[in-house]
């Protein structure tokens, strides 16, 4: 071995393929308290904690054989003392005189900390969005039985089971069936979104005509179209079909239209079109609205995200594109989106073509 | 899941020109292409079929399950879907380290399949217990999981599909460019636990078909007193010793394996 390469600031061995240590540097040698002479001719699993040898056997060594190199790997080598040090490792398999696996060891204590300090931060966060899932979940369900009750009630009385109501209290009682149903409707938003973060909402795909999907969907928010004094128009071909969850495309059509009409004002115009291009269907609506920055673009499909609206209060927990999103994705489709603040925003709905 | 679901699934290959069907089963680590070397050499005598269990090489990704993933139970009923996707009666079934056991386990199951088990580098307990030596204590195993969550931060460079470059066999470049050892991390790290953990000792005298073991001489992962436990304990056996060394001889002595696999089945 040359000079330059024996006292190299990082640890150098060549290894046959059944792991017997052919040659060592002595920078190596030395990290680990043993010296060259020590180290060559043993096999390299003496230098590996007994994790590090299942994982040499496992996945280095068939890499190394099958594959020709290993890059980047993270392995730990174990002093003559019994101290295993964090190594970054980086090999390659070639023939110099005999068919030797020539490997470079880079010692990685802080960047070990710095790693730990990471896997240990995505772990935790990982279990805190699972328990935040679980917990939605449980508090939706819970919610769901007194809204019930309320709700129920407040029908019976504007009914007039308990005898006829005087108009303050017919008012009264609108309101709270009104805030009721606002209530569920984000409560439903919430039970959804946990559903689909945990996995467990099911699909059930069928062929869907796109444009029977929009009326029907246009049919529900009429009135507030109306009320908003938008102008809504539809271009879908009749025959168009996609793979989809009736149900479930019907609530990302329904999102989608609820939001177009929140973010355009009076007398703007809202349309829906759609385009077969290969095995997939696009399904794009179109609003005339406030647009969205390009600051906000990349964080809209994040859950819990609210966009401004201009109006006024508005309605739901910032769950609905999340959930949307997700949606499509289940169908084995996509949402996104398009936007010029002042000019409009274009959501786009990709889902397979029905055959 | 019908027949074809299952190729898909378990990206099943079916090549050889012989009728005896040989079902190839890799361990944990890598994928089917670890048979590269042997599965060849058996393809003018046998229907030779390789697959890779879910959660491994390019199997169906959507077919994860983690509760039936979490027993070595629920790959053995992988071979089993693969068996009855084929059709298959009186196969050899080849299983590297941690597939031994799962051949026996789908023998026992189901005996008809089966004609005899090869078991590369078995081991049916990788834990060292009272009276029993398996190589590896708990920690150890703690040791190889921290090992691998620390590689996934780097998976999509190193261990991710990756253009295969190999000097000695260049035929085989391209071959391997996609999928190569390439996994989702989490279902590896589920595989290692449910492998390194599991304990089969109590399914060893109820192997219904007979066996070869190919115990390597210098094995870190199987070591030779674990190969001596299953001679004494599986019935209608062999152990084979081989020269080579390691856990792997499939891939580091390919030409020794075949000669003791082909002695075994023309004995």
């Amino acid at each position: 071995m040359d000079s330059l390469l024996d006292s190299a600031p990082c640890g150098f061995v060549a290894v046959a393929d059944d792991g017997t240590i052919l040659e060592v540097n002595t920078t190596l040698a030395a990290l680990l308290a043993y010296t060259r002479l020590d180290l060559e001719g043993w096999h390299l699993q003496k230098i590996l904690p007994p994790g590090g040898r299942i994982f040499y056997h496992t996945h280095v060594f068939p890499l190394l054989k099958l594959q020709g190199h290993v890059e980047e790997l993270y392995v730990q080598l174990r002093t003559k003392d019994g101290v295993d040090v964090p190594m970054l490792m980086n090999g390659v398999r070639r023939d110099r005189g005999g068919i030797v696996n020539d490997c470079v060891f880079v010692r990685m204590f802080q960047r070990q900390q710095f790693e730990d300090q990471l896997v240990q931060a995505r772990r935790l966060a990982e279990e805190a969005n699972a328990s935040k899932a679980a917990f939605l979940s449980m508090m939706s369900h819970d919610l769901r039985g007194p809204l019930t009750a309320i709700s129920g009630h407040a029908r019976l009385l504007a009914g007039g089971l308990h005898g006829p109501l005087n108009q303050g209290q017919l008012d009264s009682v609108a309101r709270i069936q009104e805030a009721g149903e606002d209530l569920l409707f984000m409560i439903n938003d919430i039970l959804d979104f946990a559903r689909l973060e945990a996995g467990h909402v099911e699909v059930r795909p069928a062929a869907v005509r796109v444009a029977a999907a929009v009326t029907r969907a246009e049919r529900l928010v009429r009135l507030r179209l109306e009320e908003e004094r938008l102008t809504f128009s539809s271009h879908c071909d009749a025959d168009t079909a996609v793979i989809a969850d009736p149900d479930r495309l019907q609530q990302i059509l329904l999102n989608l239209l609820t939001n177009a009409i929140k973010f355009t004002r009076p007398g703007g115009s809202i349309t829906v079109s759609c385009d077969t291009a290969g095995d997939r269907v696009q399904l794009r609506i179109t609003d005339t609205g406030i647009g969205i920055d390009a600051s906000q673009l990349t964080r809209i499909f994040d859950p819990f995200v609210q966009l401004q609206a201009d109006t006024t209060a508005t309605r739901g927990v910032g769950l609905g594109l999340a959930i949307s999103r997700d949606l499509a994705r289940a169908m084995n489709g996509e949402l996104s989106v398009e936007s010029e603040p002042g000019a409009g925003s274009v959501f786009t709905v990709v889902l397979p073509v029905a055959p | 899941m019908t027949g074809n679901g299952i190729v898909t699934r378990n990206n099943v290959r079916v090549s050889g020109r012989g009728t005896r069907p040989m079902l190839f089963a890799h361990g944990f680590g890598c994928d089917q292409n670890m048979w590269r070397y042997v599965a060849p050499e058996f393809e003018s005598d046998y229907n030779v079929i390789l697959f890779d269990y879910v959660g491994c090489g390019k199997s169906d990704p959507a077919a994860w399950d983690e509760h039936r993933y979490a027993t070595l139970d629920g790959y053995a009923q992988d071979v089993l879907d693969v068996a009855a996707a084929l059709d298959l009666h009186d196969a050899v079934f080849v299983g590297h380290s941690v597939s031994s056991m799962i051949g026996l386990l789908a023998a026992k199951r189901d005996p008809s399949r089966f004609s005899d088990l090869i078991m590369i580098g078995p081991s049916p307990r990788y834990i060292n217990d009272e009276g029993y030596v398996g190589g590896f204590e708990r920690e150890d195993i703690e040791g190889l999981l921290a090992l691998m969550d620390r590689n996934y931060i780097g998976w999509a460079t190193t261990l991710a599909p990756v253009i295969m470059k190999n000097p000695e066999r260049p035929e085989l470049a391209g071959e391997l460019e996609e999928s190569f050892c390439s996994t989702d991390p989490h279902k590896a790290r589920r595989f290692a636990e449910t492998t390194f953990l599991s304990d089969n000792r109590a399914d060893l005298a109820h192997a219904p078909v007979p066996s070869l073991i190919l115990q390597c001489s210098e094995d870190a992962i199987a070591p030779v007193e674990v190969g001596n436990y299953l001679a004494r304990t599986l019935p209608h056996t062999t152990l084979r010793v081989l020269r080579a060394t390691g856990h792997c001889p499939h891939v580091s002595h390919p030409e020794e394996t075949v000669a003791a696999m082909k002695d075994y089945l023309g004995r």
